[in-house]
Parts: structure tokens; C-alpha cells; sequence
């Protein structure tokens, strides 16, 4: 029956295509709320589907955008998927809410070292790892050639700091699916928030020293004042938005759903423009209700209410951002970095749990949690296109080819 | 009825005093057709005469084009005024729809025009100032999705309370006296109306101002629904309360159907649209894309339990209803409204939790729709102003005309309370929600007079319920029988 009614649907939505026959059509009003509603319900039954033969929901999600986004069926245009992109900010700033809401910092006090070796070994490991990689591999990549030796080595730093970003999204959103709990979940949860601060630390000194290398005046205490003013200035933010939500967790009983909602929105809009990273803003207030409050429990559960439609969205117009064609330029060393990636995060992750002495599983599988890459990516990729406009947008097309690992690491995500 | 008389009325009329209808056309000028699909063959066997292509009806589609400097691109800090002022404002609107703020208004006896309405067509206003700028033009076309989806859930919401047993209970005439007391006040509106846009609008050359006159016929011929409370009489073995909010019910039913005529006969054309038909054509479209959706979102809903699941279902199935419609220039609140009838109707589960979520969100969307409508009202405009004073007037003359009609007629037995309810209850929140439907159909200087019209005309008829039908009505009257 799910699948007549996702026929049913894309009949429907085909023939209402047909009715504005340029290709510029559906940036509009109508457009927006109709592949919005297409795509809610369409990766909603296709996820279900892909539940029924085994495999997560998340994949399902996925795979709805990428066959009915523009590179496939062309059921839902380019113009509609940019205009629904104002979900992904949505989602991000909620999956870090429920992240932050998550990290219940007593209980996880026996987990601080295995998740500092992680970070260490793993994550800085595998950074290392891909700069060498990257600089190995520059004869493949086009926009590298004609650079001298310590400019190829501070463009492959900031290209491997780009890439060794995680996905909290992934890992939160397969966490609630499988209802996963454990040493492991909440290492690797811990992990992926803890790793984005440091990614978005490195990426900012990394990228201020490349920039010295072609001849721009680096003001390192620019740099640092941008620094200051993104994380610790996101933190208090966070907390301020922590300590309103509490009152309104405290003095209003119906509405939260709503209410989260909106505190997202306003974090993902407003956050972004006054430059402030709207993934710690959400995560502190997350932090804060769950640690300083008694509210985290509501919290988390009118979260969890809200988000769904939203990651529905949010994973549905990613399957349907990702650059096929893209991927087929850049597949040579695309496949070479994932491999590097995967291999650094693995191996680092099985090492880090030695030298920390983790349970077994956290050696074995949290490398497997690490793999998947997505928003902060993404974000870092888009930075790097504006910080090197020269040769940033063929190095983004590389860093963007790993959106496609996200179809293939749901499936290794289960043993969490 | 009365939208059955104008279904045949229209064309002659438009095309006697010169101006364009949009019925059976001609082909469009040969095109690339990215589709394969050849022009459509003329419709008609007989030559058309030559037209003058009508700019309003011209309009390509809001999917290629928005009203001037509906497009401009917004710096960081005007999206963040922007965005934390909607957020106060979406706020305001919740608190507004508050059931306690419902209950309220109940306890007062009067309607919540006034009690959050009226301060939120205000805020509406004041919103759009270029001084204040949360509302400017450039984030009002931004926020349009939003709109679709509110004006989807609308017509979702009243098309879910017409199920069978509503006509089941229907007392014997009532049908009859509904059909009369939203008709006459449809046509004595539409009439006076049409005849002050026909002098005033500047493209009177052209069927705008029928349009126009046909969308305020519909929102007249609507009353609120906190109507049946205005009764002094309010005992249910007396049945008037019932009585008055089944003809309440089937007055919005009349608003739909005019609204689906205005929509169907009033399109627009031009190369950006490929499927040109004639008006009649788009009428079964509408007809058969609402009776499609209803059982596409009675199959989905019946998927799911209650809980997150089934309200992203729900969600979903409005937006995409609400979204196509849009799309194809019909209107959201007469699509979802069909649809809302058939998933009413077909034996399906979890009906209950529908209908909960449905009116949760119901009145603070409504009062969303007030500060849209408040903030698309131009004040400065003498024509809307001139458009209210006839507006009310005509409504008030058509109810009345409407509610004696009834009683001389015979048609069924209505007290003499229920006669003066039925002539002095204000306009609905539906008829704000036409307002809004025709600022998303058409781009037109006069929807701002519609505006006025229409929000000036509740406030207007809200402040004559207070003077005059509660206040100088003696007590005791109203179990007098008139007939």
C-alpha cells in the first residue's frame, strides 16, 4: 500500500509539474510548500519501506531526494531545493539541540577519556593522515598544480581540516531510529559535538596561516578576535537561550513543540548572520537544560516531537543536493580521501580506545560512528570557496563528493 | 445557487460590457514545448472576437515573478528585525488562540475580532510601516509557503466539519434558508460592490472588477461562527443554537463555492502556463484534484497511530494539497476544503486526533491571516474606505432581505432572535482568509480595497452586534415565534 500511495504521489506531483513547462519554475510560494509537502510524505513512505527490508529509515529519506531531486526525476526542481534549504539550518541547530539535551555531563564522566583520546588520535590523527594524503594525491587535483611546496602543504591541511569534519546530524538521527544507548552511543555522540568545536577552531587558524602563503596579510589578531567572538560568544548565547527556555519549560505547559521549533529557527537565522556557530548556540542550550535544569527530559522528548518532520526534510533535500555529476569529476580522488578518512578514523578509533582503556565495543565500532559527514562539511566547504575564491570551488566539489559516503555508513551505523 | 446563476451570468455580462472573460480561449502562440506537448486546439468551433489581453489576468504565475520589490534582497540585519519580529508576532498569535483566550470572549460574549482581531489587523499595519519593516514586502513574499500551507489548513479544517451527520441533522428548511440568507447578501454585495469598482478600478475596461465584486460577494455572504452565541437564547431544547450553526456552516459553504468560481473562471495566462483551458475545464479540475487528494490523504493518514507520525502526515498531506493548488493558480481553501469533506467521510481511523490537530492550529492561524491582512491594508486609499461603507451596507441589507425572505416564505420556523442573529452576526475569519486567497491568486492594486473592505466591514458589523442586537434588543423576545 506504501508504495501505491508514493506512485499515487509522484503521478500527482509530475502532473502538477507539467502545469509551468520552464525550467525556472517553482521558486515561488507554491512551489516551496508543494515539494515540501511531496517530499515530507514521499521520503516518509519510502523510509518506511526501507525499514520493512532492514535498512535504516535515514537511507530511505536519503534516497527519496536523490530520485525525485533535479540530478534524477526532476520532481522537485533546483529552485525548489535551494528555497527548502532554510530547513537545514532548522535541523542542524535542532539535531545539536538534541545533542546538547543528550550529553548528561554526570553520566558521562566515565567516558571523558576515551572521548579525549578519540579526539586526539581519531580525529586529529586522521586530520594529519588526509594532509599527507591530499598532498600526495595533488597531481589529481587540477586547481593544485602550479603551487610551491609549502603552499601545497597548507592547502592540503586546510582541505583535510575540511574534510575530517563529522556528522552529529547522521549520528543523532540514526541514535533516535535505533533507539541505540549505551558506552558506545554516547562516546561517539560526545565525540562528533566535542570534535565540531575543535574543527571549527582548527579551520580558523589553519586557513589564517594558508593565507600567508599567497601573499594576503593574515591579522592573526583578527583571527583571534573572529575566534573569541564565534565560540565563547556562541556559548553565552546558548546559555542566555538556555535560561529563557527553561523559564518556558518551567511556566508554560502546552506549546514546546512549537516553541523548539522556533528557537531553532531563530538560532539557525539569526545565528548565522551575526556570525556566531549556531551548532554550539544550540548544543549549549541543550547542555544547559539538560545539566542545570530539571526540564531536560521534556525537553528532549518535545524535541524529538518537533524534529521529525524537519530531518524528513532536512535528509530528503540533501539526497537531492548531491552533485552526481560532481561526483564523477572528482571520483579519482574522492574515493582516495573517503578511504583515507574511513581508514584514519577506524584505525585512530581503535587505537584511541586502547590507550584509554575503552570497552571493547568503543574499540571496535566507534571509528564506524565517525565516518559519516555532512553539515559542517558542507559549511567549511562553502567557507573555504569565499576564503580561496582562485581555486576553492574545485576543492569544494571534492569535500562535497563525500556527501555520497552517507548512503552506504547508515547501514554500518546499526551496530551502535 | 446564487454561484450556479453567476456560473452562467458571467461570461454574457463580461462580454457585454467589453471586457475579457476567461472562459474557452484560444491557443496560445506556438512555443518551445520542453514537455512535447503541442499547443492545446482551439476550444471553439466559433471565431473569438479579438481581445485585449487584461494585464491583471496576464500576470504569470508567482512561481516566475513577484509584485514589485517583492524581490529584493534583504541585508543581514533586516532578516534578523525580520525574523525576531515575526517570532514576537507568531507568538502574540498563539497566546491569541489560546483556548483560555477562547473561553474568555465566550464569557463576554463577544468575538474575537475584537479581543485579539482587531489588535492584530493593528499590529498588521504597524508592521509594515517602512519604519518598523517586519513586515516589509520583500519578507511577506518570503513568508508566502507559510500562507499556502494556513490557507490549506483552513479549507482542511471547515471542509472537515462537513460530514454526513451535519446534513443528517439538518432541521427540515434549513438547507433552504442557508441557501437564502448567504445568497442574497452574495448578490446584493457583489452587485453594489461591482458597481463602485466599475467606476473606480482603473482597469474597468477588463473583468477585474467582477472578480473583485465576486470575492467580496463571497466574503459577505459568510458569518462568523461565534454567531449561534450571540442568541439570547441559548437553551439546547430549543434547538436554536444548533439551527444557527448549521446555517453558519452552510453559509461558508456558499464562500467556498464562490471562491471556487472566482478561481476557476479568473485565471491567469501567458507562455509561463502550459495548460490552457477554459474556466468550466478548471472547475472539474478542482472538483476532481480535492475528491483525489481526499483519498490519497485518507489511504495516508490511515498508515498511522497518533503521535509524531501522524501529524507529519497530516502536515505533509495539507502542505502537498495546499501546495498543487497554489501552483496551479487554484485556490488552497476550496482544494483542501473538498478534500477535508472526503477524508470526513470515508470510513477511516483516527478521525478524532484530526480534527484535534486541525482546530489547535485553526484560530491562530486565522489570526496570523489578520496581520497579513493588516499589513497588506493600505489606509491611505479613499477607494477601499468607499468600498467598506458599501460592503457593510449591502451585507446588511442582503442578510436581512435574506433572513425575512425565509421567514415570509415559509421556508422553515425561526424565531425572531434567530432572524436578528442571523441578520446582525459579523463577518467570519473565513471571509479575512478570501482576503488573503485573492492577494495569492492575483496581483492587484485592489486587493488592499478588498482589505479594507472586508477587515474594515468585521469591525464595523462586530461594533453594530454590540449597539444595537444585544443591547437595544428587549428581553423575552427571543422565544418569540415569528412566523
Amino acid at each position: 500500500m506504501r508504495f501505491v500511495l508514493l506512485l499515487a504521489l509522484a503521478g500527482l506531483m509530475d502532473a502538477a509539474r507539467s502545469f509551468a513547462p520552464l525550467a525556472s519554475i517553482g521558486s515561488g510560494a507554491a512551489g516551496t510548500a508543494l515539494a515540501f509537502g511531496f517530499l515530507l510524505l514521499a521520503a516518509f513512505f519510502l523510509g518506511s519501506l526501507f525499514k520493512q527490508i532492514g535498512l535504516p529509515r535515514l537511507t530511505g529519506y536519503i534516497v527519496a531526494g536523490i530520485v525525485a531531486g533535479p540530478q534524477v526525476l526532476g520532481l522537485v526542481s533546483t529552485p525548489m531545493v535551494a528555497n527548502l534549504k532554510i530547513f537545514n539550518g532548522v535541523a542542524t541547530a535542532l539535531i545539536a539541540l538534541t545533542a546538547g539535551v543528550e550529553l548528561d555531563l554526570r553520566a558521562m564522566r566515565p567516558l571523558f577519556r576515551s572521548i579525549a583520546w578519540l579526539i586526539v588520535v581519531a580525529i586529529l590523527g586522521t586530520a594529519v593522515l588526509l594532509t599527507g594524503t591530499v598532498y600526495l594525491s595533488r597531481g589529481l587535483l587540477p586547481f593544485m598544480a602550479g603551487l610551491n611546496l609549502p603552499q601545497s602543504w597548507a592547502v592540503a591541511a586546510t582541505l583535510a581540516v575540511t574534510m575530517v569534519a563529522q556528522s552529529p546530524a547522521v549520528v543523532v538521527a540514526l541514535r533516535s531510529e535505533m533507539e541505540a544507548d549505551g558506552p558506545l552511543t554516547r562516546t561517539v555522540l560526545g565525540v562528533v559535538v566535542m570534535s565540531d568545536l575543535v574543527v571549527i577552531i582548527l579551520f580558523a587558524v589553519v586557513s589564517t596561516i594558508t593565507k600567508t602563503f599567497f601573499g594576503s596579510e593574515a591579522d592573526a589578531v583578527k583571527t583571534a578576535m573572529t575566534l573569541t567572538w564565534e565560540v565563547p560568544g556562541s556559548m553565552l548565547a546558548g546559555l542566555l537561550i538556555g535560561i529563557v527556555a527553561s523559564a518556558f519549560l518551567r511556566y508554560v505547559k502546552r506549546g514546546t513543540a512549537l516553541f523548539v521549533v522556533t528557537v531553532a529557527f531563530v538560532i539557525a537565522e539569526v545565528g548565522q548572520r551575526i556570525d556566531f556557530d549556531p551548532l554550539i548556540v544550540a548544543l549549549m542550550v541543550g547542555l544547559y537544560v539538560r545539566n542545570l535544569t530539571p526540564w531536560g527530559e521534556r525537553l528532549y522528548a518535545e524535541a524529538e516531537t518537533a524534529s521529525l518532520p524537519v530531518y524528513v526534510v532536512f535528509f530528503a533535500v540533501t539526497g537531492a543536493t548531491i552533485h552526481l555529476n560532481e561526483l564523477a569529476l572528482v571520483a579519482a580522488p574522492a574515493v582516495i580521501f573517503v578511504a583515507a578518512r574511513a581508514t584514519g578514523f577506524l584505525a585512530g578509533a581503535t587505537l584511541a580506545g586502547w590507550l584509554a582503556h575503552a570497552p571493547d565495543a568503543v574499540r571496535k565500532y566507534a571509528g564506524l560512528g565517525l565516518t559519516p559527514q555532512a553539515g559542517l562539511a558542507l559549511a567549511l566547504a562553502l567557507l573555504f570557496v569565499r576564503t580561496f575564491p582562485n581555486f576553492g570551488a574545485g576543492a569544494a566539489a571534492l569535500v562535497r563528493s563525500g556527501e555520497a559516503g552517507k548512503l552506504t555508513e547508515p547501514k554500518t551505523e546499526p551496530v551502535a | 445557487m446564487c454561484v450556479l446563476a453567476a456560473a452562467l451570468l458571467v461570461p454574457g455580462a463580461c462580454r457585454a460590457l467589453g471586457g475579457q472573460f476567461i472562459g474557452p480561449m484560444p491557443a496560445p502562440p506556438p512555443q518551445p514545448a520542453p514537455n512535447l506537448i503541442a499547443p492545446p486546439p482551439p476550444l471553439t468551433s466559433q471565431p473569438m472576437p479579438a481581445r485585449v489581453p487584461d494585464p491583471l489576468l496576464l500576470a504569470p504565475p508567482p512561481e516566475v515573478v513577484g509584485p514589485p520589490g517583492s524581490r529584493s534582497v534583504l541585508s543581514g540585519a533586516e532578516v534578523i528585525k525580520a525574523v525576531l519580529g515575526l517570532v514576537v508576532l507568531f507568538a502574540l498569535a498563539y497566546v491569541g488562540g489560546h483556548p483560555n483566550m477562547h473561553a474568555l470572549e465566550r464569557r463576554l460574549g463577544i468575538s474575537h475580532l475584537v479581543t485579539t482581531g482587531l489588535p492584530f489587523v493593528l499590529l498588521g499595519v504597524v508592521a509594515h510601516l517602512p519604519s518598523v519593516g517586519i513586515l516589509s514586502d520583500a519578507v511577506l513574499w518570503e513568508i508566502r509557503p507559510l500562507l499556502v500551507l494556513g490557507l490549506g489548513w483552513i479549507g482542511f479544517t471547515i471542509g472537515f466539519r462537513f460530514n454526513a451527520r451535519l446534513i443528517d441533522g439538518l432541521s427540515p428548511g434549513m438547507a433552504a434558508v442557508g441557501a437564502v440568507t448567504s445568497g442574497v447578501p452574495f448578490l446584493t454585495v457583489a452587485l453594489f460592490c461591482g458597481a463602485l469598482l466599475l467606476g473606480t478600478e482603473p482597469t474597468y475596461a477588463h473583468s477585474a472588477f467582477l472578480r473583485d465584486a465576486l470575492l467580496l460577494g463571497a466574503a459577505g455572504a459568510m458569518t462568523a461562527q461565534s454567531a449561534p452565541h450571540l442568541l439570547k437564547t441559548r437553551d439546547a431544547r430549543d434547538g436554536s443554537f444548533n439551527r444557527i450553526w448549521s446555517i453558519v456552516q452552510l453559509e461558508q459553504l456558499a464562500g467556498v463555492a464562490g471562491l471556487t468560481f472566482v478561481a476557476a473562471y479568473f485565471r491567469p495566462q501567458g507562455a509561463a502556463v502550459a495548460w490552457q483551458l477554459p474556466g468550466t475545464a478548471w472547475l472539474f479540475i478542482t472538483l476532481g484534484m480535492g475528491t483525489t487528494m481526499g483519498a490519497v490523504i485518507a489511504a495516508t493518514l490511515g498508515r498511522v497511530k497518533a503521535g509524531p507520525e501522524f501529524s507529519l502526515l497530516l502536515l505533509g498531506s495539507i502542505c502537498f494539497t495546499a501546495g498543487m493548488a497554489s501552483f496551479l493558480r487554484l485556490s488552497p481553501i476550496v482544494v483542501c476544503f473538498i478534500a477535508g469533506v472526503i477524508v470526513v467521510n470515508l470510513p477511516a481511523r483516527s478521525k478524532e486526533h484530526a480534527r484535534e490537530a486541525l482546530e489547535r492550529l485553526e484560530r491562530p492561524i486565522y489570526l496570523l491571516f489578520l496581520l497579513i491582512a493588516g499589513s497588506l491594508w493600505d489606509v491611505r486609499q479613499w477607494q477601499g474606505w468607499a468600498l467598506m461603507a458599501v460592503f457593510v451596507a449591502a451585507r446588511l441589507i442582503g442578510k436581512w432581505i435574506g433572513a425575512n425572505a425565509s421567514t415570509r416564505r415559509g421556508l422553515a420556523k425561526i424565531t425572531r432572535d434567530e432572524r436578528r442573529t442571523l441578520v446582525y452576526a459579523p463577518l467570519g475569519a473565513l471571509s479575512s482568509a478570501i482576503v488573503i486567497n485573492a492577494q495569492d491568486l492575483y496581483f492587484s492594486a485592489t486587493v488592499s480595497w478588498m482589505v479594507t473592505a472586508v477587515i474594515g466591514g468585521a469591525i464595523v458589523t462586530e461594533v453594530i452586534v454590540q449597539l444595537f442586537a444585544r443591547g437595544l434588543a428587549a428581553p423575552g423576545e427571543a422565544a418569540e415565534t415569528a412566523s
